[in-house]
């Protein structure tokens, strides 16, 4: 491996930086899960970086082999359905990491940001991988579409009419919880122009959406209450579509959304200038994803000083992000899924139906201690505790032992590749510039400014070693 | 590699584990006063404890009837009073109960019972009704209003429970005293936990400031750890292990008010008994060892332990040898001075059950409020957002 020596002022100092690098930098943060300086070299060409992320011509969808479904679960004998039900379970594990990995491979860098946000804001937890794809599906494929399609579908996919209980929601006995979270958490806000009245009659509107044995939308009619009902101050023989029409005629639905989107792509403080903006962008595209984005990422403001740097990157961020930057896929990908879980993100399993809280919430002391030892714990082959807390499912025995094991991080990494796809460049940025977005603090600098390393691996593992790598 | 930079930052640039096992000599600060005041223990049952079989109603029929396998005889229990009686297993625990220094409470939970065990354990961590959401914990929440560090909640594990979790203080989860001391062990993580008031109060202020806290929290705990070593035999078990760790802490003076500690295997849903037995036969050694232990050292008079899971079993067994998720259960309050020991209010009814379910006559959250309000010795009421009924344990 050839050494190569830093200046000391390139490395400290955004001053030197291309502005037009520090953007491009920004924006592929932000809109996918970072680049390396020769795609950053490969873009900075071209004319509109927006354009390219936001234009996708066909969404890539998760194309995970599934066996064909089985619907004669029911007459298996015990020891079938139990080989079976491991089978799934495996599956289930199979496609988190499928997922992971398409995230750091995939070509629309902002399809998978997107489907991830989504992820969040449509939280739902999933064991059966039938229905894990297809959910993943419909946020992938409407990630950029329009928000109402996009509620639509998400509302027939077998993972949330099983989560949310729309299969007990009956005329003769309704069920709340899927219309109360559509209004609370999905749409409205909470308390957020819907009262509790509203909640029982939009519930009603919705009996009848269910879902087949192979996970397709079906629609009971026999369980549908065609009854009058009256909802936000509108009486007529609604269902579930027209809900969704007038819970989106409310501008509160667009500002709402736009908030959310605010704080996961711009800022973790909204501003509320910046929020009425792009609210009115939303609410009169008629819900269009995709121009929403777009001007967020065309705006002035989302490459000031104090957007760029400022967010605190998810687990799944941190993690995507290193194994793209490394190309790593260790020998037991297991470790992906230890990863998510003690790092407190773990696909298709977030704490509820309120997704994960996000911003200062993913640090803990504890916590930020595994993620400023993690880069260099990956990047040395390192070891990783096999520790699964709260396994429910597990024979506490088993638990035990693996509770005492140690996974080694076998993963091979191309250092001699790795040095030329994130060359250092002191005329468009430094290798500094490069994976750590945002001013470094005083500390940082004098940290590096005392402990000047010449091996490229080892100044690699000094900057993802800093705080400053967490943000993004 | 050049020799120069190896040294410079060792234990990055090296191969390593999230526990570097690094050998290193500390010396405690002279002005070093030990603290004195009140903590609680809480202990965790993940997976849904089997109540009935923890806490037996050996003479109720109903019992028997709906349990021909699994209900435990005469002879597999420890009697106590009221017609109940102990898993056999749970001698410790037993010999505890007849010092008088056990409070049973039967039949606690909360209205609207939710069967999933990640959501009841969510509204068992965060105090909350089954139809709210809340982001903290009620002890994250106590850390926030009456403590100043992350030390001052400790939670024997390598991730932090939501229970811990406030707003602006989260308590600090260690594997044991020394583990989150190492995985900050570097020259890198020490010159950068050495902050200047400058920091930023944006998100990069905010990480420094965890850092430094962290760092100093691990180096605090660390120090203590070689203040008091405990010879006392606690099983080999996890849990052991960690109550042992606990037991040091408190022993060699640490301001920690509030530690966590889990056990976790008891969704048994087949095969329960053998499981089940092991398990309480764990924690009932591990507690008694530990009582012990404080008491020798004069410790256990200003502690109280707290022993739930997040739901009981439902009160008929399966197909399987085992039990479904069910909803009331029974707590555990251990202490020295108990308001009254024994058993506290009257047992299970199986005679009236909802849907197959035991009926929840005590609000968690009461028992909540009783340890703040009279132990703890701080107002409840910010803590538990709610006005809740009053029971007296502590």
């Amino acid at each position: 491996m050839s050494t190569h020596k830093l200046t000391i002022e390139f490395l400290l100092s955004t001053t030197y930086m291309r502005k037009d690098y520090q953007k491009l930098l920004h924006l592929y943060s932000r809109a996918g899960f970072g680049i390396n300086k020769r795609e950053a070299d490969t873009l900075i060409e071209s004319k509109d970086w927006v354009k390219q992320l936001t234009n996708v011509k066909q969404t890539e969808l998760l194309d995970f082999d599934l066996p064909e479904f089985k619907s004669n679960y029911m007459k298996l004998s015990a020891d079938e359905r139990m080989s079976m039900r491991k089978e799934m379970r495996k599956l289930s594990r199979d496609i988190n990491i499928f997922w992971l990995d398409q995230m750091s491979k995939g070509k629309d860098p902002l399809v998978e940001k997107m489907s991830l946000f989504w992820h969040g804001h449509f939280a739902c937890r999933i064991v059966n991988p039938y229905e894990a794809i297809q959910y993943t599906n419909v946020l992938r494929e409407n990630c950029l579409g329009n928000f109402k399609t996009l509620v639509v579908e998400v509302a027939k996919s077998s993972a949330m009419i099983k989560y949310l209980h729309l299969r007990q929601n009956k005329r003769q006995s309704p069920n709340e919880d899927f219309a109360r979270e559509l209004c609370e958490l999905f749409t409205l806000g909470r308390d957020q122009e819907y009262t509790e009245n509203d909640v029982k009659e939009i519930a009603r509107a919705f009996t009848g959406w269910n879902t087949r044995k192979d996970g397709t939308y079906h629609f009971k009619e026999k369980q549908h209450d065609s009854g009058e009902k009256t909802i936000f101050g509108k009486t007529g023989n609604f269902d579930g579509n027209d809900v969704i029409d007038m819970i989106l005629e409310k501008k509160q639905c667009a500002k709402f959304i736009s908030t959310k989107i605010y704080k996961e792509f711009v800022h973790p403080d909204v501003n509320e200038k910046h929020l009425e903006e792009i609210t009115d962008v939303f609410y009169n595209s008629n819900y269009d994803i995709r121009q929403l984005m777009n001007h967020i990422f065309n705006a002035k403001w989302f490459y000031s000083k104090d957007v760029i740097g400022a967010k605190i990157k998810s687990p799944i961020e941190l993690i995507v992000g290193l194994k793209k930057s490394f190309d790593l896929s260790p020998k037991k990908d297991k470790v992906w899924l230890i990863l998510q879980r003690n790092l407190g993100q773990e696909l298709y399993y977030p704490p509820n139906v309120a997704g994960w809280p996000g911003d200062t919430s993913w640090i803990d002391s504890s916590r930020l201690a595994m993620r400023l030892r993690l880069p260099s714990v990956l990047l040395n082959n390192g070891q990783i505790p096999i520790a699964f807390k709260e396994d429910y499912d597990t024979n506490p025995n088993e638990n035990r032992k693996k509770m005492k094991q140690l996974a080694k991080f076998q993963c091979e990494i191309d250092w001699n590749e790795t040095q030329l796809t994130h060359q250092d460049d002191p005329k468009k940025c430094t290798l500094a510039e490069l994976m750590l977005r945002g001013e470094l603090s005083n500390d940082a600098k004098e940290f590096i400014k005392g402990h000047q390393l010449s091996s490229f691996k080892n100044q690699m593992i000094q900057l993802l070693s800093l705080p400053e790598y967490q943000l993004c | 590699m050049k020799r120069r930079d190896f040294i410079k930052s060792a234990s990055l640039l090296t191969a390593g584990t999230w526990f570097t096992p690094l050998f290193l000599q500390q010396t405690m600060g002279k002005d070093f006063t030990p603290y004195k005041g009140k903590r609680v223990v809480v202990i965790q049952f993940s997976g849904g404890n089997d109540g009935l079989n923890t806490v037996v109603p050996f003479l109720d029929d109903n019992y028997f009837k709906a349990r021909p396998e699994l209900a435990l005889q005469e002879s597999d229990i420890i009697k106590m009073d009221q017609d109940l009686g102990l898993n056999g297993q749970m001698k410790g625990l037993s010999d505890l109960y007849q010092e008088g220094y056990v409070s049973v409470i039967n039949n606690v939970g909360y209205p609207n019972p939710n069967r999933s065990h990640f959501r009841s354990m969510d509204i068992w961590h965060t105090a909350s009704g089954s139809d709210e959401y809340l982001q903290t914990g009620w002890l994250g929440r106590y850390l926030d209003a009456h403590c100043q560090t992350a030390r001052e909640g400790i939670e024997l594990d390598n991730t932090l429970s939501l229970a811990m979790k406030g707003q602006q203080i989260k308590g600090l989860a260690l594997e044991d005293a020394k583990s989150l001391y190492f995985k900050l062990k570097s020259d890198q993580f020490n010159e950068l936990s050495d902050i200047d008031d400058s920091l930023n109060e944006n998100n990069q202020g905010y990480l420094y400031k965890t850092l430094a806290e962290a760092h100093q929290s691990a180096k605090y705990v660390f120090d203590h750890s070689k203040i008091y070593s405990s010879k006392a035999a606690y099983p080999s078990s996890d849990l052991g292990r960690h109550l042992k760790s606990i037991s040091e802490m408190i022993v060699s003076g640490m301001d920690t008010k509030v530690y966590y500690a889990s056990l976790g295997g008891f969704d048994t849903h087949a095969g329960q008994k053998n499981i089940q037995n092991r398990l309480l036969k764990d924690y009932s050694d591990s507690i008694y060892a530990f009582v012990q232990d404080l008491k020798k050292n004069d410790y256990f008079k200003d502690t109280v332990i707290l022993t739930f899971s997040e739901f009981g079993r439902r009160v008929k067994q399966n197909a399987s040898k085992g039990t479904d998720h069910g909803a009331a259960n029974n707590v555990f309050v251990i202490g020295e001075k108990l308001k009254k020991p024994g058993i506290f209010n009257e047992g299970p009814d199986l005679a009236n059950l909802h849907r197959g379910d035991l009926i929840h006559k005590v609000d968690f959250r009461s028992i909540y409020a009783d340890l703040l309000d009279n132990w703890l010795d701080v107002e409840s009421q910010g803590i538990l957002n709610k006005s809740i009924d009053k029971i007296s344990i502590v």
